[in-house]
């Protein structure tokens, strides 16, 4: 499977399955259930509908036989009327199985329906039997072969219809079956005898054969039939086993088969013996169909309750394992889902934020920060994945708290040595300002002003220092400097600082605690516009008001900075530069994004119309205490300034 | 020891809290930023005690000449000698003498060489003191 693949669609995934396959059973095993319940119900439906008809016909046919066979002894006008009669009876039977309603025969399965066919086949060929006997052309042995056929075939297609499953039923309708074909087999005994009898004369030796066979089936048939049956309805055999009934016709059926030796037996009384023994078949057979067919009633719909109950509790187990697997599996993707949440807040919010704030070196308070993840769900697994996460977050911000601590140290360290080197620097230009002041040879004062410019550089780059530590300069004037003074004071802080050219600008002054900070910033970016250019060339500072803030622009013509470098630069001012040991080359610009977020300026490269590069530096309305008119303030300055120590820096007050 | 020491930080002094505040601080601009870096002045005339006057009243707007020069232009609106000029800026004598320059190259002032009517003075001076010391 794809390893892009949600764990939500995995547990699908994983439970469809499983499901699928037990609805698949489910479905399987009701339609078995319900078929088998149905197939008991057709198979009623089949013994009301086909068996019906094919036992009516039966039974007309056995007195057609018997008729027929009478016939064919006396040709009488009489027997042949009573015959067409018994025909026209056989042949409506004949005609409604053979127009059985196409529903019924539809739900035949395709062994009932050859047996079906091969019974419709039998009975069509009566007619020629029938033709056979008006014409005299057949004898009595072949004619109860001939309509022995049409029962036979109508036993067998009884017999393939037999399915119940019930063991007691099934003994119970053999014994039935077996009763049914002794009664036919008495049917067809009787006419035999009938048809010789009726014309007075013996049985022939083939006839005679016959006889005895059918008898000894029919004796055999009768005995298995009624051991299969049960107490009460054997009952309703008994006269066939034992009584008057059976003494009368075993006596004559007896006699017949001795070969006669005390005479003829009448046809009457061969008749009446045979027909009352035909009346107890005919009864008991009723009888005992009824009672079958109501004991065998229960068992198909019982069979179909069993199947919608199994049906409907695997349906229900169904829904409930449907249930419970997507409640299960939607409550793991849940906390699955939330644990990513978490882990991506953590990972994606809460870690940087915090790092970055302790790396500005602000105060975090670590547990409000990242707080830690709430105990996730109630799977152990994904409980265990919280608690670790949770741990390597504490790991983590325990890292940037003692990283941050390391940089402080660090930082302290900077800081210290470079307030010392400032202290020894301000010492030594405190007796430059003595020794200039001294000086009147000009050959000394230039020595002295070369030893000033680089002492006043080294205290730069000691105070640079200081600022990548995070400290300040720690120079400060308690009244506002003129503007002007402040941007000459950062241009001799630069190396080649005689190429800066500071053009004339209105008489603003800044706040005097920020002159030092100012100082350092210019001379910063003026440092950087001296040397990005080429030695021969001027950078001009330009200082004007705009608004109510007061605008600087420091310009060279150097070879300038292509529009990508401008807007990285830019970026980088505007983020606050991190003070990273890694790039020394920045270390300029680093100083100027701390000065500027520290007063609020805002510090923008740009393309010079001259093709170097301009920055522009705003001061705000906030730094620049006052506009004072220059006049008046130089006679103060003029008044109040001639004490012993030189104050020509010093703004007006 | 004392070299590496640490200044001692000062702190209620107004609102300022630093390390070096004002004198301690030193000037913001350092001298040879005012002459960038020049020590001579473009002409011998600046005696101690020449006497030099403003001609104009305003400073132009040159990207040469400063808010010192025009501090300079302000302190000589009245005949003042050079001397008294670096005092009343504070200044070196060497300083002002490169600033007064400037203002000259560009028109600004006029110098005259020490007044000649002081002379007889001094030679008055010279008499006293030289009776006075026959006297001892």
């Amino acid at each position: 499977m794809a390893s892009g693949r949600s764990i939500r669609f995995k547990i699908c995934v994983l439970l469809a399955a499983p499901l699928v396959t037990l609805i698949a059973l489910w479905g399987f095993a009701a339609h078995v259930t319900t078929d088998e319940s149905v197939d008991l119900l057709t198979v009623g439906t089949l013994h009301d509908s086909i068996t019906g008809p094919a036992a009516a016909l039966t039974a007309a046919l056995s007195k057609e036989h018997l008729l027929t066979a009478e016939y064919l002894g006396t040709h009488s006008e009489r027997g042949r009327v009573v015959l067409a009669g018994q025909r026209a009876e056989v042949d409506r039977a004949r005609t409604r199985l053979r127009d059985l309603s196409a529903g019924a025969l539809a739900s035949l399965t395709p062994a009932m329906r050859t047996r079906f066919d091969d019974l419709t086949k039998k009975a069509d060929r009566l007619d020629t039997v029938r033709a056979a006997a008006d014409n005299g052309r057949i004898g009595q042995v072949a004619l109860a072969q001939e309509f022995g056929q049409v029962p036979d075939a109508a036993r067998r297609l009884a017999a393939s219809m037999a399915v119940n499953g019930d063991a007691t039923l099934v003994q119970e309708s053999r014994g039935v079956t077996a009763l049914t074909a002794a009664e036919d087999l008495l049917g067809r005994e009787r006419a035999l005898a009938a048809g010789a009898l009726v014309a007075n004369r013996r049985l022939s030796r083939a006839e005679l054969r016959v006889f005895g066979r059918l008898a000894a089936n029919r004796a055999f048939l009768v005995e298995q039939g009624v051991a299969d049956l049960e107490p009460d309805l054997r009952a309703l055999f008994a006269p066939l086993l034992a009584g008057p009934v059976q003494a009368r016709f075993g006596a004559a059926e007896e006699r017949l088969l001795a070969g006669d030796p005390r005479g003829l037996v009448s046809h009457a009384e061969w008749r009446t013996a045979a027909d009352r023994a035909g009346a107890v078949y005919r009864d008991g057979l009723a009888k005992a169909a009824t009672a079958l067919t109501a004991r065998a009633r229960p068992t198909p719909t019982g069979t179909f309750a069993r199947a919608g109950l199994a049906g409907a509790v695997g349906l229900v187990g169904i829904v409930v394992s449907l249930v419970v697997a997507l409640r299960v599996g939607r409550g793991l993707a849940h906390e699955l889902a939330a644990l990513r949440a978490a882990a991506q807040d953590l990972a994606g919010v809460r870690l940087p934020r915090v790092v970055e704030r302790l790396s500005r070196g602000e105060a975090v308070d670590v547990a409000a920060e990242t707080p830690a993840l709430e105990p996730l769900g109630n799977t152990r697994e994904v409980h265990d994945v919280a608690i670790a996460l949770d741990r390597a977050r504490h790991t983590a911000v325990e890292a940037a708290v003692g990283q941050a601590t390391l940089r402080e140290t660090v930082g302290q360290a900077f800081s210290n040595l470079a307030r010392r080197s400032q202290s020894l620097v301000q010492r030594q230009l405190r007796m430059l300002d003595d020794m200039q002041r001294r000086a009147e040879d000009p050959e000394a004062l230039d020595a002295l002003f070369r030893l000033d410019h680089l002492t006043t550089r080294m205290r730069r780059h000691a105070e640079g220092l200081i600022i990548l530590s995070g400290g300040s300069p720690g120079r400060a004037w308690r009244r506002p400097v003129l503007a002007e003074d402040t941007l000459r004071a950062a241009v001799a802080e630069v190396e080649d600082y005689t190429r800066v050219r500071i053009y004339p600008m209105p008489g603003v002054t800044v706040a005097g605690g920020a002159v030092a900070d100012l100082v350092h910033l210019f001379a910063e970016l003026i440092e950087n516009a001296a040397v990005f250019s080429p030695p021969n060339t001027e950078v001009s500072v330009r200082g004007e008001r705009a608004g109510d803030d007061f605008t600087v622009q420091v310009e060279d013509r150097g070879l300038g900075l292509t529009p990508e470098e401008v807007a990285e630069i830019n970026r980088k001012l505007e983020t606050r530069p991190e003070f990273d040991l890694s790039d020394t080359d920045r270390l300029g610009l680093v100083v100027v994004g701390r000065l500027a977020a520290k007063h609020g300026l805002r510090v923008e490269f740009g393309v010079s119309p001259f093709g170097g590069t301009t920055v522009t530096v705003v001061l705000p309305h906030g730094l620049i205490e006052a506009d004072p008119d220059a006049g008046p303030e130089d006679e103060q300055e003029l008044v109040g300034a001639p004490g012993g120590r030189p104050e020509e820096g010093a703004g007006p007050g | 020891m004392s070299e590496t020491g640490m200044p001692s930080r000062r702190r209620g002094r107004g609102r300022v809290s630093a390390e070096y505040v004002d004198d301690e601080a030193g000037p913001v601009v350092r001298l040879y930023a005012l002459t960038k870096g020049r020590t001579r002045p473009s002409t011998p005339a600046f005696d101690l005690l020449a006497v030099v006057v403003a001609t104009a009243t305003e400073l132009p707007a040159l990207p040469d000449l400063g808010i010192h020069h025009r501090r300079l232009l302000v302190y000589v609106n009245t005949p003042k000698p050079v001397a008294e000029i670096a005092s009343m800026a504070g200044l070196p004598i060497g300083v002002v003498r490169v600033l007064l320059g400037d203002l000259l190259d560009h028109g600004l002032i006029l110098v005259r060489a020490p007044s000649p009517a002081a002379e007889p003075e001094s030679d008055h001076l010279l008499h006293e003191l030289i009776s006075g010391l026959r006297a001892l």
